[in-house]
């Protein structure tokens, strides 16, 4: 147990909380669970359209989390982009794994309207940095908004993305990337999600 | 491989640069050999290493437009399973193993 803990002040920044999760703090586990829990499961689920894979993946994502706390580095993001690059990557995997397998035809999903502000997700996450998003996501051209839509919640490659936007090979590559810098610009360049006001009761 | 010029010809007869793969990278949207090119690629290039972490600060917030509410009994199982396994430990620092020792 650690002094923080034993003195009955236990941290709710996600930071923090990260850090008592690396030392073994089960309380702290629990927390960060419970907060980002909506996230996971709704990223693999959207990801995967499979409610029994998306709970596998919020478990392997949240053991993975248990087991490498230790090794988060705020230097280098904040908790939330870690817990969401690594239940992204683990659902897409799935996916592409689930795809090969079955080596069914892409089904064609509808595109847009790509945001559905339910209560969970201002839950997750700030009401105004989902304002602000929503205000950044209009500045993308449709290619761009597309390309970035198709990669992150079908799991596409950019390959694929070419392929099924119809656009010369090797350029959906450019249009992520273009996308993703103008909301870094938009969004403000380098900043990292608020710290844990989110957590707060 | 691109290794020498930065620049390579793609088969649409475009150049590009060596980072142009930074987006596609950050979203999970390379395949596995892209992804190994890439990182190799990434280790030592100042800008992407600016860009990946930023690019998924943005993306960890277009993740949250997906959240929703898991099964009731997602967290007591995933607490239930965290309890039978083991934690890496942490390759800290001289000082932070210090302050662990002195503060037993």
């Amino acid at each position: 147990m650690s002094r923080r803990e034993a003195a009955g002040t236990p941290p709710s920044d996600p930071e923090s909380l990260l850090r008592q999760i690396g030392r073994g703090d089960e309380a702290a586990f629990e927390t960060v669970l419970r907060s980002f829990t909506p996230l996971v499961y709704g990223v693999a689920l959207r990801v995967c359209e499979d409610r029994s894979m998306a709970d596998e993946v919020a478990q392997e994502t949240f053991l993975d989390l248990w087991r490498t706390a230790s090794r988060y580095d705020p230097a280098k993001g904040s908790p939330q982009a870690w817990i969401v690059t690594i239940a992204h990557r683990r659902a897409v995997d799935r996916l592409r794994a689930e795809r090969a397998r079955l080596s069914r035809e892409l089904r064609s999903r509808a595109l847009l309207p790509m945001v559905e502000f339910d209560e969970v997700a201002e839950a997750v996450d700030a009401q105004d940095e989902q304002a602000r998003l929503r205000g950044c996501l209009g500045g993308l051209s449709r290619i761009q908004l597309e390309s970035i839509h198709l990669a992150f919640f079908d799991g596409l490659t950019h390959t694929q993305i070419s392929v099924k936007l119809q656009l010369p090979l090797g350029t959906a590559k450019a249009r992520v990337r273009e996308g993703l810098g103008k909301l870094k610009a938009c969004m403000g360049a380098g900043k990292r999600l608020g710290g844990g006001s989110e957590l707060r009761a | 491989m691109s290794i020498g010029t930065g620049l390579r010809a793609e088969t649409s007869g475009a150049f590009e640069d060596e980072h142009a793969l930074v987006g596609a990278y950050a979203l999970n949207a390379v395949d596995e050999r892209e992804r190994v090119e890439f990182e190799a690629h990434l280790a030592g290039c100042p800008f992407c290493t600016v860009d990946v972490p930023a690019f998924r600060e943005v993306l960890a917030r277009f993740a949250a437009t997906a959240a929703r509410t898991p099964p009731a009994d997602l967290v007591p199982r995933i607490m239930a399973e965290a309890r039978g396994v083991r934690q890496e430990r942490a390759r800290g620092s001289v000082i932070r193993r210090f302050m662990r020792f002195r503060r037993r």
